[in-house]
């Protein structure tokens, strides 16, 4: 029986300014699992990045409007004190960022800062909390950890810099792992090295995690479950064989034949017309519809809700099942390596 | 993508000689004392055949930017020699590069940075029509380009910010083709954009190949965009150029074991269980490269060749290999190139932490 | 680090070189008349003159001049190290006179300094914590209030509130502190605070302006995603790179303050060097002009070196250049 760790139930955070309300995140609800993997797919703008800040408390609540739940261990962190809330992060959910170089304080010692994490949640002694920084660096695959603990971070390089923020995040034990683009800003070689440090720790330590990305591959090689977000909505949502074997919506599928591969080449890539909305102005009915090949009646009308439509998992776009296959099948012809 | 004059005995548009481009690093204010350089591109030998995609792929400091600012002569070689279209442009300045200048453009990363947010597209555009001295009708000529990159031309007095950055990167290649150049630098031109419109940039830019019979240097670290664009790929690591072939060639059949590694650390979606080459350690600083083949300290093949995951062939460590054809149109700058068989994967695992920490220090000197 | 610290401490030798050199220049380029004929009296004969020229030094060519000047700097003179010389004006040793000035004009800087960060500071941090608030925008105006005032119109307003109107505190001159500690204090008291406020309004404002740059760091996230209280990612992570920028700040304006208080000076009857420059400049007095110049030249110099110092204790990443 899995067990749940968060579950996220109609999410919605606007922030309202002067020239309109932003709708960031519009109704987003998921679930993640201990021991799997969530990856989150969307551009810039898509809500992705926001939806997890909004879990674990990181946005500005006096300038956003948020209402939904987020349910973890059985509480509505939405409804939880500051303080209650303080105590969740960094101890119970653990989160990464997107760039390791101006993640850390550049003026105190990496050991340091894990031994701060630690101190703010447990009751020991700093001896003892530099001890278990160091044994948090070895865990995450850094060499002589004793001596880069008294480091600062701009002695480390830009893969340590990430293993080490990650040391930071999970030295206590937490549940939950929150990766926010925690490869984007390294080089390939070393993005597949922190990959492989999240999946085995995942594995070794038996916790949930949320992986959120621009690129679909990234997702797709590690993770369990995968969830499509697109202006502020999630357009599929399913296992990563469900979404990426038996893409549904036709953005999924845009995504899909326009990303080049390295494994094969394909003589012509299908590009998504046009660009992502506004969030001021997001197009009413489905917000894709602008720039989808295969829009009709109700789609400028009718907001396609997130659901099973008959495809095998759940999606959010008006098409019959069968045109879906369809689809799915005429842009998989065109990606058939030339030979 | 037009192939017609590869490999002919046809002269190529660019030919490169053994380029050399170090960056002083230099210490105090009013005496400055040189303590030492990055090496951002070393011996760097390679032509590009008229009408072809040259891609070139590398990691942060392999020396990518900086080839590409050396092509479009940004900067000067500090030793080496750039022969274009015939014309030997190495130290070619004043008017005599002018002349050069209005045949190689560059299209940069950064849509947003590389645009005057104070002049309107038609100005953008039409600025090196000006520059140089174009006659004809400048309004009717920049309205034609931006048709041509898929823009409005009846945004012509439209400000940069009004734009979103598709729309701004059509906009930097609208500039630069406005000369008619034969070659365009594009330095990693489809970085800045959101996933859904990389794509789009892609098409344009095979397509205005195709119309105007364009040269392209394509710079990129993403390896899937290089596939999709290139006749030919060059592979940098640390300022020196590792491996060169034809595009399904170095793919399919990498020589170079850091090649073989970059390939395979790419995420291609095809699920958890791929087993992949993961190489330990980071990229070391090219102020402080190591000595001989400069990817040994990463390197699993030659710990296949030494038999000891602690222990690398001396020629590697003291050694630099030079550039050698290990297949027609394919070179490789390897002393053991990958022969069927290497087991990378299980190399790379094996390697020991000692390694890993050297590789580390490497680079975070 | 100490060829560091050597190197600049060579450095400070130079500019002071090269600013007296110029001061030298300056005084003889652009003669205001004759510097002996002014000190010679009403109705000089040229004997005089010529007597007078040779007792200070000025019938020799004005570059054997500079090397004799810069040769009892080094040596001393019969006034003590450094010599100095005597005053052109009142004939007086110029040494002890300048060291009686640095400490009326030290103990105005220190004094207003201190002042200044303790206002300046929290002012800015506050601001910056509370940004767009009513308090933010009051001490926000009141600091714009502050930079552009007077200082000489402030300083005649609270003598003549406070000195004249209420009479809490005495008027202008300077007690020594030997003499006695409380009335020295009352005596300082105006000219601190109108010294400090002017720079209080800066340092509230540039210290704001820092700390709203930090709150936006990607670092300071990480610490709250780490649970840490808000009131250690305050103090601990925002306040430890919104501060130290100020330190490179503060050397500079001290060490320029140490010949440049002359208004609050002036305005409070201090004798201290600022006013004893202006005094100097205009009357020819090139010995006292010397004499400050160098003063200043050094503790700029020398104030900087610290700070750069301070500032590599301070920020690991310094250090490691």
């Amino acid at each position: 029986m899995s067990e749940v760790l968060l579950e996220v139930r109609d999410l919605v955070v606007h922030f309202p300014t002067p020239d309109g309300v932003v709708k960031a995140v519009d109704g987003v609800s998921f679930t993640i699992e201990r021991g799997r993997t969530l990856g989150v797919v969307g551009e810039s703008g898509s809500g992705k990045s926001i939806t997890f800040l909004t879990v674990m408390g990181l946005i500005n609540r006096k300038s956003a409007r948020v209402s939904g739940e987020v349910l973890f261990e059985g509480r509505n962190l939405l409804e939880a004190t500051t303080e209650e809330l303080r105590h969740i992060r960094g101890d119970r959910i653990g989160m990464i960022f997107q760039d390791p170089m101006t993640s850390m304080h550049p003026m105190y010692r990496v050991g340091d800062q894990i031994s701060e994490a630690i101190l703010a949640h447990r009751n020991v002694g700093k001896r003892e909390a530099g001890a278990r920084a160091v044994e948090a660096l070895r865990q995450v695959g850094i060499p002589a950890p004793e001596q880069r603990a008294r480091q600062y971070p701009h002695e480390y390089s830009g893969g340590m810099r990430q293993r080490a923020m990650i040391a930071m995040a999970l030295v206590l034990d937490p549940d939950l792992l929150i990766a926010d683009e925690p490869t984007t800003a390294l080089d390939v070689t070393v993005q597949a090295q922190i990959l492989e440090v999240i999946d085995e720790l995942k594995q070794r330590l038996n916790i949930g995690v949320a992986l959120i990305s621009h690129s679909l591959a990234t997702v797709a090689d590690v993770s369990q479950d995968v969830m499509v977000m697109y202006a502020g909505r999630p357009v599929e949502r399913g296992t990563r064989g469900e979404v990426f074997d038996a893409p549904l919506h036709p953005y999924t599928l845009g995504l899909l034949s326009s990303v080049p591969r390295v494994d094969v080449r394909v003589e012509r890539l299908v590009p998504i017309e046009g660009s992502p909305p506004s969030l001021i102005n997001v197009p009413p009915g489905c917000a894709f519809h602008p720039r989808c090949p295969y829009r009709f009646d109700p789609c400028d009308r009718d907001v396609p809700d997130l659901r099973d439509r008959g495809g095998g998992h759940d999606d959010a776009c008006h098409l019959s099942a069968e045109a879906k296959a369809a689809n799915r099948r005429e842009r998989l012809d065109m990606q058939e390596p030339v030979t | 993508m037009s192939t017609d004059t590869r490999g002919g005995a046809a002269e190529p548009l660019v030919a490169v000689q053994d380029l050399v481009k170090r960056f002083p690093i230099t210490r105090g204010i009013i005496l400055q004392r040189q303590i030492g350089a990055v090496h951002a591109v070393e011996d760097l030998t390679l032509h590009i055949a008229r009408g072809e995609t040259l891609g070139l792929v590398g990691e942060s400091g392999c020396g990518k930017s900086t080839t590409a600012r050396l092509m479009a002569r940004l900067v000067e070689p500090t030793a080496g020699s750039i022969r274009f279209d015939g014309e030997d442009i190495t130290h070619l300045s004043g008017r005599a590069m002018q002349h050069v200048r209005r045949k190689v453009q560059i299209v940069f990363q950064d849509p947003y940075a590389s645009l005057n947010p104070r002049q309107s597209v038609g100005q953008i555009i039409g600025a090196p029509l000006r520059i140089h001295g174009i006659e004809g009708d400048r309004r009717r000529q920049v309205q034609d380009l931006m048709e041509q990159t898929g823009l409005n031309p009846e945004h012509y007095n439209r400000y940069p910010h009004e734009f979103s950055g598709g729309q701004r990167q059509r906009i930097g290649i609208a500039r630069a083709l406005a000369l008619r150049p034969s070659l365009i630098v594009c330095d990693e031109p489809v970085s800045a954009l959101d996933v859904s419109i990389q794509a789009q940039i892609v098409s344009l830019l095979t397509d205005l190949q195709k119309e105007h019979d364009l040269t392209y240097l394509f710079i990129s670290h993403d390896l899937g965009v290089v596939r999709h664009v290139s006749d030919r790929v060059a592979v940098m690591y640390l300022g020196r150029l590792v491996e060169l072939a034809d595009r399904d060639a170095l793919y399919e059949r990498p020589r170079h074991p850091y090649t073989a590694a970059l390939i395979s650390a790419v995420p291609q979606g095809t699920g958890a269980n791929r087993r992949r080459i993961v190489l330990q350690g980071d990229v070391p600083s090219p102020a402080n490269p190591p000595s001989g083949c400069p990817f040994h300290p990463r390197c699993p093949k030659a710990r296949i060749i030494s038999g000891d995951p602690a222990v690398v062939p001396e020629n590697c460590a003291t050694e630099m290999p030079s550039l050698t054809a290990v297949a027609p149109g394919h070179t490789a700058a390897c002393w053991y190139p990958l022969v069927p068989g290497d087991d990378l994967i299980a190399a790379a695992e094996g390697m020991a932490p000692e390694v890993v920490e050297q590789a580390e220090e490497a680079a975070t000197a | 680090m100490g060829r560091y610290i050597v190197r600049r401490l060579l450095w400070t030798v130079l500019v002071v070189v090269l600013v007296t050199l110029l001061t030298f220049v300056i005084f003889f380029v652009l003669p205001k008349g004759d510097p002996a004929t002014r000190f010679a009296g009403k109705s000089p004969t040229p004997e005089l003159i010529q007597e007078v020229k040779e007792s200070l030094g000025l019938d020799k060519s004005v570059p054997e001049q500079y090397g004799l000047f810069l040769k009892r700097l080094v040596t001393g003179d019969e006034y003590g190290w450094p010599g100095l010389g005597k005053s052109f004006q009142n004939k007086q040793p110029v040494r002890p006179e300048l060291i009686q000035r640095a400490q009326v004009t030290i103990t105005l800087i220190i004094g207003g300094a201190l002042l200044w960060l303790a206002i300046g500071i929290p002012v800015g941090v506050i601001s910056a914590l509370r940004r767009g608030s009513v308090l933010d925008r009051v001490s926000m105006g009141t600091a714009l209030f502050f930079v552009s005032a007077p200082v000489f119109w402030l300083g005649l307003l609270s003598l003549y509130v406070f000195w004249k109107q209420l009479g809490w505190l005495p008027g202008t001159g300077y007690v020594s502190f030997g003499a006695s500690p409380g009335t020295w204090f009352s005596h300082m008291l105006l000219p601190w605070m109108v010294l400090a406020l002017l720079f209080a309004a800066i340092y509230a404002r540039v210290v704001r302006g820092n700390m709203i740059d930090v709150m936006t760091e990607d670092y300071i996230r990480t610490a709250r995603a780490k649970g840490l209280s808000e009131r250690r990612v305050v103090m601990k992570h925002e306040l430890r790179t919104g501060i130290t920028p100020v330190i490179t700040l503060l050397a500079i304006d001290l060490g320029v303050l140490v010949g440049g208080t002359i208004v609050t000076e002036t305005v409070f009857n201090l004798q201290g060097l600022g006013n004893w420059l202006l005094i100097a400049a205009q009357n020819n007095d090139l010995p006292v002009t010397l004499a400050v110049t160098v003063l200043v030249a050094a503790a700029v110099s020398i104030l900087s070196l610290v700070a750069d110092i301070l500032y590599a204790v301070l920020d690991p990443r310094v250090r490691y250049q």
